[in-house]
């Protein structure tokens, strides 16, 4: 955590028992709840509808919440309503406390794989006692990339997608890690572009010029002009 | 019946589909017309009520990073290709395309069962005209441009099928576009009754159809002292070189003047005018 000198506050739950079987399934959050570190900036808050939000001291008294403070669920629910899905592949960046990462899913039924981003441990870590998302561990097409090592973030995720995939940005937990995140982002439409080049995009415009060929084609030509 | 009319830039160009657009409407009562247009340029097109539905793509954000940042190739490729196969999946049964190469090429890439006009790609042949009167546009402007007899109006709704003369130029300027213009207007000294108003916009699209800030500096001096006019200058950031020219050279009858150059968004011009 890159909180410098913010106020530490101490993790209120025990600790929560998906961490053993995480360990077991992803090699990215391999050793990072070994230690019970502490919160740091972030700060668990119960809300109106009773479920836990989290906001993240910023210093000087400032604080953000990262989900809803009156309904993170719905909030969650208009998020995952607003998203493009139009493939079986999916890049959620920024799971927060995984409402929307849970939305997402129980909306999105034919999704085969998902892929879950998040830079800060910590809020995983509350995630996986907060909201239903310690459920997801178990699942084998459900992948957690915790932490914020970019090179690791970056070669799995283009050694993992084969097909075209589309990613959605949770922005509250972006935010908080923007340049982690355009890293990754930047990998991932690397990793779009050329997957849709070799796949063809599965729609041929021409006799012998697939579409996904052709929108390469587009950008020459707004080049030139 | 889906119809797709493409034009991504120039205002003067956009408005001149108007016509056209209100021609398609009568001829296909039932239709149901998107419109693909520049992201700055969604004001303008969204007014238009025979505009059922807009598509924006910020083109010139677009140009300008394939231009200079190679690292933003892959996203600019990756939300081009989702719009256009979102356009794709419209089936589009007539698609009328205003604008040379980039929209020959998006008629072609979002292509479907229907017809295209004004102009379109293909592989073999590279950009190609399927309708008679834009291979008459074209021919036109290749050859003598001083012989077309047209105006953008006429081109346009004979481009598209339907009869000249459809209807009016359309823009709805928002109220709220037109308190800022007033505003605009009285920080410069003009009241809000002001019949003497003309407005001068010196640019145009292409560098070399400028006719001049040396040559426009007489007429505005002829419009302020023969005319009794107060001049308001207007234009793009882009513009702004020219306007400052032109005051520079009417010396100090360019006091009076109102230089809105760079000051307006699409909607407060639209107000201003």
């Amino acid at each position: 955590m890159q909180n410098g000198s913010e106020t530490e506050i101490p993790l209120p739950y025990e600790y929560p028992p998906a961490m053993r079987k995480i360990r077991d399934r992803n090699g990215i959050v391999t050793d990072l709840f070994e230690d019970r570190a502490p919160l740091g900036s972030l700060e668990p808050v119960g809300t109106d509808s009773g479920s836990l939000t989290v906001r993240r001291h910023m210093g000087g008294g400032v604080y953000r919440y990262i989900h809803s403070a009156v309904d993170p669920q719905r909030e969650a629910g208009v998020w995952a309503d607003c998203q493009s899905v139009h493939s079986d592949t999916a890049v959620i960046l920024g799971c927060g406390l995984g409402y929307h990462a849970l939305e997402f899913a129980r909306r999105y039924r034919h999704i085969r794989q998902v892929y879950l981003v998040e830079a800060d441990e910590q809020l995983f870590r509350l995630a996986l006692d907060a909201s239903g998302i310690s459920a997801a561990i178990g699942d084998c097409n459900v992948h957690f990339l915790i932490g914020r090592d970019r090179v690791s973030v970056g070669r799995t995720l283009s050694d993992s997608l084969g097909s075209p995939f589309t990613y959605h940005l949770f922005l509250p937990a972006t935010s908080l890690y923007p340049g982690f995140y355009a890293s990754v982002i930047r990998n991932l439409d690397e990793r779009l572009r050329a997957v849709r080049l070799a796949a063809g995009g599965g729609r041929s415009c021409g006799r012998d010029d697939p579409f996904a060929a052709g929108v390469e084609k587009l950008m020459d030509v707004m080049k030139s002009a | 019946m889906n119809i797709l009319v493409i034009r991504t830039h120039r205002f003067g160009d956009i408005l001149q589909t108007s016509p056209m657009l209100r021609g398609l409407r009568e001829k296909f009562p039932d239709g149901k017309i998107s419109f693909l247009t520049g992201s700055d340029m969604t004001d303008l097109v969204s007014s238009n009520p025979d505009v059922d539905e807009v598509f924006s793509i910020p083109e010139k954000e677009y140009r300008w990073f394939l231009k200079n940042r190679p690292e933003q190739h892959p996203r600019v490729y990756n939300e081009l290709y989702d719009l256009l196969s979102e356009l794709r999946g419209r089936d589009f049964r007539l698609i009328v395309n205003r604008q040379y190469e980039f929209g020959a090429m998006a008629a072609w890439l979002v292509g479907g069962v229907g017809e295209t006009r004004g102009g379109t790609f293909s592989p073999e042949e590279g950009f190609v005209f399927t309708d008679d009167a834009s291979r008459e546009l074209f021919e036109t402007i290749r050859t003598d441009r001083r012989r077309n007899g047209r105006n953008l109006v006429d081109w346009g709704c004979r481009i598209a099928g339907v009869s000249p003369g459809c209807g009016d130029m359309v823009f709805r300027v928002p109220e709220t576009a037109r308190s800022d213009a007033g505003h605009l207007l009285a920080e410069g000294g003009a009241k809000g009754d002001d019949d003497s108003l003309v407005a001068v916009q010196m640019g145009a699209a292409r560098s070399f159809r400028q006719w001049g800030a040396e040559n426009y500096t007489p007429v505005i001096r002829w419009l302020i002292k023969d005319r009794n006019k107060r001049v308001v200058l207007l234009g793009s950031e882009d513009e702004e070189g020219l306007a400052e020219t032109a005051v520079r050279c009417l010396g100090p009858e360019g006091n009076g003047v109102i230089n809105l150059t760079g000051a307006t968004d699409l909607n407060t011009l639209g107000g201003v005018l």
